[in-house]
């Protein structure tokens, strides 16, 4: 363990793993929200991730990544995933609701492969970048070091996503009806409510928000064939140690990892992804409903 | 042939009336599927055969294929013992490869003579997995279901993690590799030696497993498989049952990890992570899951055909994902499946073309079925009251309740209840709906803990143990909803509940002792089961899976039985045979029952006793004639007694 | 549309229902009918099948029937939020509501359709029930089984039913929490709709109901007006020990 770091470098490192954690919450709002209404764990989200990572490469490489277009471009790439979900919740996860464990994670994984091919196929396998656009290029001096612009543009991002989940989910009727779907769907048809198509409408919420993550994630670099897998392992990190379900937990933990993640690249860069997975481990031995999940 | 006579007749010429006759023709009855089990088990063997030999006619790009499919194979057949036989989904299966294969990359690195060898490293794996798999199990099965199999993926991203990340200890990304070929090539001068090597190996593994399977063992652990309760209450421990299980299953992954380095003479982290834990699943879910040599099935396929698709398409993820979804939503046999749909045909075919009949097994007919449904008669069964010349009072207690008290929240479920139960006597306990019966009956059955009192099972205290442990003791229940081993025959379901209470459950090899197997079969019979023994429980009437229910509840020993809502769902036909026949056979076997009923005839029909319940706490008790005469009993049951009134 | 004696149209036709629980048949080939401003009720015991009948006709447990019929028309192959559209109502036994949502929530979450049904709004519901005005914005996880009754059947008239089924209503509640749902349903039978409620005991069943039917084993065994279904024999011989 090096242990030379000034306070500085602390501060700036633990910025940045807030960076990294306002993404990883966007990716994993979706996917526990997809859990708590579906009940189904959707290995495909990260591939989701991908697919809107590797549109906006597309898109930026058309239209540019101006300023204005650079909103453009985020609200286009998501909505493409968005799309992608609605084909997928209602041509084949429809009918594996009601299935094995063991069906709903071949089925969801078997997007994940299809999608890795397509994407092979279309991009190639080397990595692409875009460029930053303007107005968050360059960085911003904190003490004695510098953190990139669209760190701050993460966190900002992340917490008014927060915001409207929130609101839609507290404060509209369709967030009622989600929130009562996680605690009785069967109820919830006995109300007139149908079901079906409330689920298919999770759905595509969870993908577009898994798009606008992976359209952002361009800005950090870039961007490869790997990200899928990648972020899927990390998204469900956080899920299951914020508690699958919870969007609350999600955001708590998904902070908590991405400063884990930053320190152990500071303290021991070989072991930080293994204090990760230890941390996840430990908190579902101990508490498998996680910090904020109720009890099954 | 009579269908096809008839569409003929009717001269339909389009190709679709065609394909619908061909497919009338050729449709395949559940008797074919029995008798391709012969050429099922002779396509086996034939494909042993073949592997063994490919060396011989193959290349040598082949041969290494082959070789490669052997142990991923093996990893997909020790897999399968946790999810086919026992039911538990792994998604990390691959840390156990890893921590066999280090092991044996390992020795190289540190080439101490023995240590250093590479087979001394190999013939230590087995130990490596079973440490591991105990010591991981521990941690795993604090969940269950779903939050087991995270718990393996999140066990098997350490594993991982630390392979990665650990760089003098495992060499990290870059791993170990090639520097094998030297040290030992003296001991495998042709490569196709090492074919066969690992070829005897794996045949060595998958015997081993194959008896394990099939063992009185793998019997356990299909019935926690199926009915984790009942096996519970068939006096097993479940939870040492999967521990072994799983240690059995890491064992052999390991083996296989070892194996894969001495063949493919490398390893590395990019080689053991979460996609070779899925790679293990697809190929099981690709060969079939419900068949032994399944995995190895998907193994060959997996590597051979994506090996020619890898080299025709940059899309070769795509195709593998595509295929998983259909194998996934409608071929869930899958290759095995396929290739006994295909022996069954090849039997249907081949009996139409020499018109051999083949016998149907005829759907088993509830003996009560047929008989005029007739409501019974309050009058004959006051008639049948109890006789009350037995001094119930000599009778030794089998079961005292004590100030038993259990509370959910704010809701008292049950308040102070004491009774005691004598021994032969047949013990009712009534009460309207949320009387908290149920709740008393998990209780004193061990499947909750009280917050205050005792229960006393013939003088020994068990208040809270554990259901296996008051199974042992003699005490057996039956459920308010059918709780059987449903994937089981009627005959397997009770040996395998005889066996369980007798320990006979823990022997890894050969079958259950002819005893037991004898005194099933008679158990049957005396229930009336005797000519429905290989049906499988799923496919019984509903009236029959209670008998069955209480032949497990009978084979387990128990002294004493607890019958929840033992008619519930049954037709009025059935209720009849199903008084009967608790009556013969607690009177022929000198058993206590104690049993919860709506059905007032039923309960005044063979009660020697009744406790009465409302809300949680005991109104009356008495014989049936007192409980009858009683003027509260009638109120609670009218609903014009409150909740006051009974604490008070 | 088809009529019973009396002339009123039949709002609810059953016939020949068969239903499952699991793998149990629970109910053999049920028949009964309740005509619009009519409330019938059926009583049994624990076990008879009560709560899966009222599951089967609002389409949550797997069955299948000769006919099925809401209002004359064939509901059989209906989910049950369509049926629900369609007005029928069903209040589940056990007071269930959503816990994580407030009193107010539970009602705007309600459905139902624009068919000619009583149209409730949140306002009719509060004035009916002023108790729930008071905690309409508790979670409704915290109200007791009998706030949690009111508001359940509050839920069921705002989705303007034809039929309201009942299972098992008074269950665990107090008397002047039973007597308040009586009067309830006795408006409701006033504005023309038809009322089934299932019950273990005839304390609501007597004051409600017009018609009754006895079931035992999942099969109607008795059937007649509220009148004769007071007669101590007949109680006795269906419901008591």
């Amino acid at each position: 363990m090096t242990l030379g770091y000034s306070f500085s470098d602390y501060v700036v490192q633990i910025i940045a793993g807030l960076g990294t954690g306002s993404v990883l919450f966007l990716v994993s709002a979706g996917l526990t929200l997809v859990f708590g209404a579906l009940r189904v764990i959707n290995f495909a989200h990260g591939s989701l991730t991908m697919i809107g990572a590797y549109v906006t490469v597309s898109l930026a490489g058309w239209l540019g990544f101006g300023n204005a277009i650079f909103w453009i471009v985020l609200l286009l790439a998501a909505l493409v995933v968005a799309a992608g979900g609605l084909f997928m919740e209602v041509a084949f996860f429809r009918p594996i609701y009601r299935r094995p464990l063991l069906t709903q994670l071949l089925v969801t994984f078997a997007f994940v492969l299809i999608i890795a091919g397509v994407i092979r196929k279309v991009y190639g396998a080397r990595t692409r970048t875009t460029d930053v656009p303007p107005f968050l290029q360059g960085g911003i001096d904190v003490l004695d070091g510098a953190i990139p612009k669209y760190q701050f543009f993460f966190m900002a991002m992340a917490v008014v996503v927060a915001v409207a989940l929130w609101a839609m989910l507290y404060r509209t009727g369709l967030g009622r009806t989600i929130r009562a779907a996680v605690s009785d769907p069967v109820l919830l048809g006995l109300s007139g409510v149908n079901v079906r198509v409330l689920f298919t409408t999770v759905f595509v919420i969870a993908a577009f928000f898994a798009g606008l993550a992976g359209a952002l994630t361009t800005l950090q670099g870039s961007v490869g064939p790997g990200l899928a897998v990648d972020t899927i392992i990390r998204a469900f990190v956080v899920v299951v140690i914020g508690g699958l379900g919870s969007l609350s937990g999600a955001f708590i933990a998904a902070f908590l990892v991405g400063i884990a993640e930053a320190l152990g690249i500071l303290w021991v860069p070989s072991a930080s992804l293994a204090i990760v997975f230890a941390v996840l481990v430990l908190v579902l031995a101990v508490r498998p409903q996680g910090i904020m999940g109720h009890k099954a | 042939m009579t269908t096809v006579a008839h569409d003929a007749s009717r001269g339909g010429t389009s190709l679709r009336d065609s394909f619908r006759s061909l497919g009338h023709r050729l449709r395949i009855s559940p008797a074919a599927y029995e008798t391709a089990q012969k050429p099922l088990m002779f396509v086996s063997f034939a494909m042993i055969v073949f592997v063994g030999l490919i060396p011989l006619f193959a290349g040598p790009g082949d041969t290494l294929l082959a070789q490669q499919a052997l142990y991923l194979g093996l990893l997909a057949l020790s897999l399968n013992l946790l999810v086919n036989t026992t039911g538990l989904i792994s998604f990390g299966h691959a840390m156990f490869w890893a921590l066999g294969g280090y092991m044996v990359a390992s020795s190289y690195k540190f080439s101490i003579p023995i240590f250093g060898n590479p087979l001394f490293a190999l013939a230590m794996t087995p130990i490596m997995g079973l440490v591991a798999g105990f010591v991981i199990g521990l941690i795993v099965f604090r969940g269950r279901e779903l939050y087991f199999s995270l718990l393996t993926l999140g066990v098997a991203q350490l594993v991982w993690a630390v392979a990665h990340g650990w760089q003098s200890l495992t060499g990290g990304t870059n791993g170990a590799n090639g520097v094998f070929a030297a040290e030992w090539i003296n001991a495998f001068l042709h490569p196709d030696r090492l074919y066969w090597f690992i070829f005897g190996c794996v045949l060595v593994c998958t015997a081993m497993l194959y008896v394990i399977t099939n063992s009185p063992f793998g019997d356990a652990l299909r019935g926690i498989r199926d009915n984790s309760r009942r096996a519970e209450f068939a006096g097993l421990w479940v939870k040492r049952y999967e521990l072994t299980a799983f240690m059995i299953a890491a064992m052999f992954g390991a083996i296989a990890g070892g194996l894969s380095v001495i063949g493919d003479t490398q390893i590395n982290s990019g080689l053991v992570d979460w996609t070779l834990s899925t790679r293990a699943l697809i190929v099981v879910l690709l060969g079939g899951v419900r068949f032994f040599l399944g995995p190895f099935a998907g193994a060959f396929f997996y590597l051979y055909v994506f090996n020619e698709v890898i080299q025709r398409t940059a899309m070769w993820d795509t195709v593998l994902g595509v295929v998983v979804l259909v194998v996934a939503l409608f071929l869930q046999g899958g290759l095995a499946g396929l290739i006994q749909w295909l022996c069954a045909l090849g039997v249907t075919i081949r009996d139409r073309l020499t018109g051999r009949q083949v016998e149907e097994p005829v759907a088993p007919m509830s003996a009560a079925a047929g008989q005029a449904v007739h409501l019974p008669d309050i009058a004959a069964a006051a008639a049948g009251d109890g006789d009350g010349k037995v001094q119930w009072a000599d009778r030794a207690l089998v079961l005292d309740v004590k100030n038993l008290t259990k509370s959910f929240g704010g809701l008292v479920a049950v308040n102070d209840v004491s009774f005691h139960v004598r021994e032969g006597a047949i013990h009712a306990i009534i009460g309207p709906n949320g009387a908290g019966k149920t709740t008393l009956f998990n209780l004193i059955t061990g499947l909750i803990k009280p917050d205050t009192g005792e229960v006393v099972l013939e003088g020994e205290d068990v208040t809270g143990a554990a259901p296996w442990r008051l199974v042992k003791r003699g005490m057996g229940r039956s459920f308010q909803q059918t709780n059987l081993f449903w994937e089981l025959s009627s005959l397997g379901n009770v040996t395998l509940a005889e066996s369980a209470v007798k320990d006979a459950t823990r022997k890894l090899w050969g079958s259950h002792p002819e005893e037991i197997t004898n005194r099933a079969k008679a158990l049957l019979d005396r229930v009336g089961l005797g000519s429905f023994r290989s049906i499988t429980a799923r496919e019984l009437s509903h009236g029959d899976q209670r008998s069955l229910e209480m032949a497990t509840a009978l084979a387990v020993e128990s002294h004493f039985l607890l019958l929840d809502e033992p008619t519930a769902g049954i037709s009025p036909a059935e209720t009849r045979d199903a008084v009967e026949l608790i009556r013969k056979i607690a009177h022929e076997e000198n058993l206590t029952v104690l049993f919860v009923e709506h059905d007032m005839e039923v309960v005044f029909g063979i009660a020697d006793y009744i406790t009465v319940l409302h809300y949680g706490a005991v109104l009356a008790e008495g014989t049936p004639a007192e409980i009858r005469a009683n003027p509260d009993v009638q109120k609670a049951y009218l609903g014009e007694i409150t909740e006051e009134e009974v604490a008070g | 549309m088809s009529t019973v004696d009396g002339g009123q149209p039949a709002v609810l036709e059953v016939q020949g229902l068969n239903a499952y629980y699991g793998k149990s048949q629970v109910i053999f080939g049920l028949d009964l009918q309740v005509c619009s401003g009519e409330a019938v009720a059926v009583l049994g015991r624990n076990g008879a099948g009560k709560t899966t009948a009222l599951m089967a006709i609002a389409g949550v447990v797997s069955n299948h029937s000769s006919a099925l019929r809401l209002a004359g028309e064939d509901i059989s192959h209906l989910p049950s939020f369509k049926r629900v559209r369609r007005g029928l109502s069903l209040v589940p036994s056990g007071s269930r509501a959503f816990p994580n949502l407030s009193v107010n929530e539970n009602l705007e979450l309600v459905r139902g359709g624009t068919n000619g049904g009583a149209q409730w709004t949140t306002v009719d519901a509060y004035r009916t029930f002023p108790k729930l005005a008071e905690l309409r914005g508790n979670s409704a996880g915290t109200l007791s089984g009998g706030e949690r009754q009111m508001l359940a059947v509050a839920r069921a008239m705002l989705a303007g039913p034809k039929l309201l089924m009942l299972d098992e209503p008074s269950e665990g509640l107090a008397p002047m929490v039973v007597k308040g749902i009586a009067e309830r349903l006795h408006s409701m039978r006033g504005e023309g709709i038809g009322i089934l409620l299932t019950e273990q005991n005839h304390r609501l069943e007597l004051e409600v109901a017009d018609r009754v039917y006895f079931i035992e084993k999942g099969q109607v065994v008795w059937q007649g007006n509220a009148a004769e279904a007071s007669d101590p024999a007949v109680i006795g011989r269906y419901l008591a020990v």
